[in-house]
């Protein structure tokens, strides 16, 4: 089957952004799983909590999307922080969040039904045209197009995590968090207030999927069941994108996208997420030879 | 006055009694020995002040103050600094970063700028300026535990508590640890310092305290306590015949 170089762009532009929005909702677990060894899979559920928090807003009380950003981000905020300190209470080992977090992503499903209804719901026709129509590209490449939607995800991923990226990067606070999550009590020992940090790290990361989610309700239609939809893209590009580094997530999101896009084009689609998951394996499985090399660069140095 | 002062710390691990009423006094500048054989609860009692573990009775006093209850990142910022016996450097930073990282979080809270040229500067004081940008997976034993030392110092604490910083390493290495300690009284900064090697602490000590299954055995001069009949026995099982 032949496939036009239009269509291959048009397809991989699409995954391309479609990524950042995954990129956006992997940015969270990744700071979350990296930095404090949680992987948290109830924020997933968050996002679709932030997801149909817009809807409601949106549809019930007439806010502007972008509006609604200033009750869910804070009161995600409190939500990501009464989580971990939960975990601090119980004292809970990685194990025991995962335990936790899952029962949470479990929960929040039912919940979701149970306040929203197992219906699709779709914000999209309630939009502005402003959100809708879409946008063509500039010369020379007019026959291309992306939706506004899209760009506010690739403007909100961008800004998310180069905003974290650069935090860890360059101020105090990223420079505690990343001893934190080298050794902890070797943290401590050189004055790191390492019980704050981990509840504002969490708070932000809670955050961002009340942002991620209002893109979400913008950009497709809400089901309990969406966060299953996201669990494999996410957690792969989290992996790969490497624990702790929001860069690297948004990178692998959104080369997994473009890649699963692609092969919609000459392979029955139903096979694209076994794509990703066959990167992840061929990753893992490099990962012994690449210790390895760096291993035995490492003791050459030394000798 | 003394600026450390530990009075019947107690620590118990389930029914496991590590540390037993154990008393300890420290001075300003002072270079405190702490030995005893292995499982005599140095290491426990280094972890008490420091505050990585709670005590189970007892009292912690730091200049003056009770942080008996205080978690182990305020005792930093207050003044207290600690190496560990196997060294723990944060591996994905630079030689520089780590002990950047110390100064940024420790006594003065130095900006980020001004935290890596003082990581320099203390980098060139324990002879690791070499080092400054190499990542710590590439140090040598001896350089990881100068490393641990840089660290402490860049707390810029009244009291450094080293937990055998020098084990493991080869004579000239040791001297010129043994010439960095006592480099750290110099400069007014009191000194803990556990070590096996009873004749490397001895010799740059002005006291020493022996401990000997959790419990105060003998405390002097180095010369007083290596002749205590006690400490030879709790080391060699009995006095040694000439």
């Amino acid at each position: 089957m032949s496939v036009s170089s239009l269509a291959l762009a048009q397809t991989l532009l699409n995954g391309a952004l479609l990524g950042c929005l995954f990129g956006s909702i992997a940015l969270g677990l990744s700071v979350k799983w990296g930095h404090l060894g949680v992987a948290d899979f109830f924020h997933l559920s968050l996002t679709l909590l932030g997801a149909y928090l817009t809807y409601s807003l949106v549809t019930e009380q007439l806010w502007d999307p972008l509006l609604t950003l200033l009750v869910t981000v804070p009161v995600f905020f409190v939500v990501g922080v009464a989580v971990q300190w939960l975990f601090l209470v119980l004292r809970a080992e990685p194990f025991t969040t995962l335990l936790i977090t899952f029962a949470l992503f479990i929960v929040t499903e039912s919940v979701a039904s149970m306040v929203w209804s197992p219906d699709l719901l779709n914000l999209r026709p309630r939009l502005s045209d402003g959100f809708t129509t879409s946008l063509r590209f500039p010369e020379p490449l007019p026959q291309l197009a992306v939706q506004p939607v899209d760009l506010l995800a690739l403007v909100c991923a961008v800004l998310m995590v180069g905003v974290s990226a650069w935090a860890l990067r360059r101020t105090r606070a990223g420079r505690a968090v990343q001893a934190m999550r080298q050794d902890a009590d070797i943290a401590r020992t050189l004055g790191v207030r390492v019980v704050p940090i981990t509840l504002a790290v969490s708070g932000l990361a809670a955050s961002s999927a009340a942002v991620a989610g209002m893109v979400v309700s913008l950009r497709m239609p809400l089901s309990p069941t969406l966060p299953l939809q996201w669990i494999g893209i996410v957690v792969v590009a989290t992996m790969l994108g490497g624990l702790g580094r929001p860069l690297g997530a948004l990178v692998a999101a959104v080369v997994l996208m473009m890649i699963q896009n692609a092969w919609s084009l000459w392979f029955p689609p139903q096979w694209a997420p076994a794509v990703t998951f066959g990167v992840l394996f061929l990753f893992l499985a490099a990962q012994p030879v690449r210790r390895f090399v760096s291993e035995a660069t490492a003791s050459r140095r030394l000798a | 006055m003394s600026l450390l002062r530990c009075t019947g710390v107690t620590k118990r691990f389930g029914g496991v009694a590590a540390l037993s009423s154990v008393d300890l006094a420290v001075s300003e500048g002072e270079i405190v020995g702490l030995v005893g054989p292995n499982g005599s609860g140095k290491t426990t009692l280094l972890s008490t002040i420091a505050g990585s573990l709670p005590v189970s009775g007892g009292r912690v006093e730091f200049a003056g103050k009770d942080l008996t209850r205080t978690p182990p990142h305020q005792r930093a910022q207050a003044g207290i600094a600690r190496t560990f016996q196997v060294p723990r450097p944060l591996g994905s930073f630079t030689v520089a970063e780590n002990v950047a990282t110390a100064s940024m979080f420790g006594r003065h809270r130095t900006g980020r700028v001004e935290a890596i040229d003082r990581a320099h500067e203390v980098l060139e004081e324990v002879g690791l300026a070499a080092h400054a940008g190499a990542q710590v997976g590439a140090l040598t034993l001896h350089e990881r535990k100068f490393l641990e030392i840089a660290r402490a110092i860049a707390l810029d604490p009244q009291l450094i508590l080293l937990d055998e910083v020098l084990g493991g390493l080869n004579p000239s290495e040791v001297a010129m640890g043994l010439d960095l300690i006592s480099s750290l009284r110099d400069r007014g900064m009191a000194v803990v310092y556990i070590e096996h090697n009873v004749r490397a602490v001895s010799s740059i000590a002005d006291r020493m305290y022996v401990l000997n299954q959790g419990r105060n055995l003998a405390d002097g001069t180095p010369t007083d306590v290596l002749d205590d009949a006690r400490v030879v026995e709790a080391y060699l099982g009995g006095p040694v015949d000439a």
